[in-house]
């Protein structure tokens, strides 16, 4: 984990491993502890929670190596998540509600419901997916402070 | 951060010896060991009684009022509150009606059951769930642990929380207003005293949530009367007139329990206090949005498991459910019927909204705040990471965050005040060869 030596802003980057369910949800723990030491509002860390847990989430299930990056200001909180997995064939369909590409053994922990993606969104006030398959998926989002 | 919550145990400090058992076992790192001894960090502490339950040198005392009764002279008319519990304590199972005469005979002037008041709230939590006034999942407000556990560390759940007074609260209002109306005494001059196996009872009658005033009195604790109790149940008759309370109803005393009576379609239970901050966590990421009701329980078992029973809450587990087998199930139709009608009239309901009391920012100010973690995480870096204790913080990281604050500094952890002295020592040693060295020349000039 690595942080800015700047004041303003902290950096956190957290490196995931796709599969590795045994420290699957640290990151974004991690990520609300310091939110909650920061002092932001109920609304705003829940928003993040869930947003950074799914995006952890994603790459441990379809990702095989990546890393979610967060930058907090007093303004916004961003979330970047990069991986080298599959990457998305079509990003209209994933963000639909309850399409998942999650093989059936990951179904069956109860993970891959389709909906990862969705509730990311909804958290969000800024959301880009860029995609390319067999290269990998980088997800931005940003949730203001407000 | 609020002042009016106040600790339901202190410390010995004549027994305490500062060896971070209680810091270690505080579940949420509410505990620190400052000059040799254990210090509470009040805005944090949940009330859950694991201090008291670790401490190896019993240094950690609830505050409950004291055995000798004193405080009964204050009243006209006593009332004992008895929990469920107490009738899982007697390794066999007795009729409810023996213990709580026992209970009386200690010099009460009555005696009513807890359970009846967890009878009305199961039929209040039937009627909330079918309102669905509140957003899925609602969560118990039965357990004053895990109400102020979402106070400080879940605030986003506060909404979820059925708004409705405890069993405890509930049957207090009853009895006051029973033994009132029979008996022509004025509601003020009658004291209302609960034995409880637990701290955080103890607490909410000091401090409640949702109310202005408690409707009990005082609490006092089940271990320390349990002795007075025993030796008084061979003198005493069954008086079956004092036990009301259904068999669902006692068995709210083991988890489980309270889930059963309120038969919520779709239900999770947790009971010790691990399982219950991974379940809301899960719930904080709206998780459980199908499930209708959680009953979460901070002692292992529910509350069998309080810090201030005697038997072994697996025992007393089996004692309860031994004895709920030979008690009616439910209460009748007609008190049925006064419980719905009173619901409707508010009569079960928290006065004012449960607030957040955020515990965790390092400031006020968030860019200040921003400033003291990033400077708590370069901290974190530069500790040995082993967890020790031995500074007195349950963690490094809780160890950071403190030097950070400045609440500590970096030489309270051993590691660190060792490198210190070896560099100190090093620089003394490099400063003695200098000295030889100069000393020698100046010799050979």
């Amino acid at each position: 984990m690595n942080e800015d030596k700047s004041n303003k802003d902290i950096k956190l980057e957290y490196p995931i491993k796709g599969m590795d369910f045994l420290a699957a949800g640290e990151a974004s723990s991690n990520i609300k502890h310091t939110l909650q030491l920061i002092g932001f509002s109920p609304a705003i860390i829940r928003k993040v929670a869930i947003a950074a847990y799914e995006a952890e989430m994603n790459i441990v299930i379809h990702g095989s190596q990546g890393v979610l990056k967060t930058l907090i200001n007093p303004a916004k909180i961003e979330l970047v998540a990069e991986d080298t997995g599959p990457g998305i064939p079509d990003i209209e369909l994933a963000m639909q509600e309850g399409y998942s590409t999650a093989p059936d053994n990951i179904r069956e922990m109860g993970f891959g419901a389709g909906m990862g993606l969705p509730n990311i969104k909804n958290c969000a006030d800024e959301f880009t997916l860029d995609s390319i398959v067999n290269k990998g998926t980088t997800l931005k989002v940003i949730i203001y402070n407000q | 951060m609020s002042k009016k919550h106040h600790l339901c145990d202190i410390v010995d400090a004549e027994k305490c010896k500062g060896c971070t058992n209680c810091v270690k076992n505080c579940p949420t790192e509410a505990i620190r060991v400052r000059k040799g001894t254990a210090l509470t960090i009040e805005e944090r502490c949940i009330n859950c009684g694991n201090c008291i339950r670790t401490c190896p040198y019993h240094a950690k005392i609830a505050i409950t009022d004291p055995l000798d009764l004193r405080r009964l002279k204050e009243f006209k008319y006593t009332i004992a509150l008895c929990s469920p519990v107490l009738y899982s304590q007697f390794h066999r199972v007795l009729p409810p009606g023996k213990i709580l005469n026992a209970v009386k005979s200690l010099g009460f002037d009555d005696v009513f059951q807890e359970s009846v008041g967890a009878d009305s709230v199961t039929q209040a939590v039937k009627e909330l769930l079918k309102s669905r006034e509140l957003k899925k999942p609602v969560i118990s407000s039965t357990c004053p642990a895990v109400v102020k556990l979402i106070q400080i560390r879940f605030p986003s759940l506060i909404d979820n929380i059925a708004p409705l007074l405890s069993p405890m609260e509930i049957a207090a209002k009853l009895a006051r207003e029973q033994v009132s109306k029979h008996k022509n005494i004025p509601e003020d001059q009658i004291g209302i005293f609960m034995i409880t196996p637990c701290t955080a009872k103890a607490t909410a009658i000091k401090h409640p949530v949702g109310i202005d005033k408690s409707p009990i009195d005082g609490a006092i604790s089940l271990i320390h009367l349990y002795g007075n109790i025993l030796s008084a149940i061979s003198t005493v008759s069954d008086d079956s007139g004092l036990a009301k309370a259904s068999g669902q109803a006692i068995g709210w005393a083991r988890s489980g329990g309270e889930t059963i009576a309120v038969n919520a379609p779709n239900y999770l239970v947790a009971d010790s206090l691990q399982n219950v901050i991974s379940i809301l966590e899960e719930a904080e990421m709206g998780h459980f949005q199908d499930v209708d009701y959680i009953e979460c329980l901070v002692c292992h078992g529910g509350c069998v498991g309080g810090p201030l029973t005697i038997e072994n809450p697996f025992i007393a587990r089996i004692m309860t459910r031994k004895l709920v087998a030979t008690l009616p199930d439910t209460i009748s139709e007609k008190t049925l019927e006064r419980v719905k009608k009173r619901y409707q009239e508010g009569y079960f309901h928290h006065d004012k909204p449960i607030e957040a009391q955020p515990v965790m920012p390092l400031n006020q100010d968030i860019t200040k705040a921003i400033q003291l973690v990033g400077r708590a995480e370069e901290i974190l870096r530069q500790l040995p990471g082993l967890d020790c204790c031995s500074c007195g913080s349950p963690s490094c990281r809780a160890q950071a965050e403190d030097i950070s604050r400045g609440y500590a500094s970096m030489t309270d952890c051993i590691f660190k005040l060792l490198e210190t002295i070896q560099d100190s020592a090093q620089e003394m040693l490099d400063l003695l060869h200098k000295e030889r060295r100069i000393s020698s020349r100046g010799k050979e000039n």
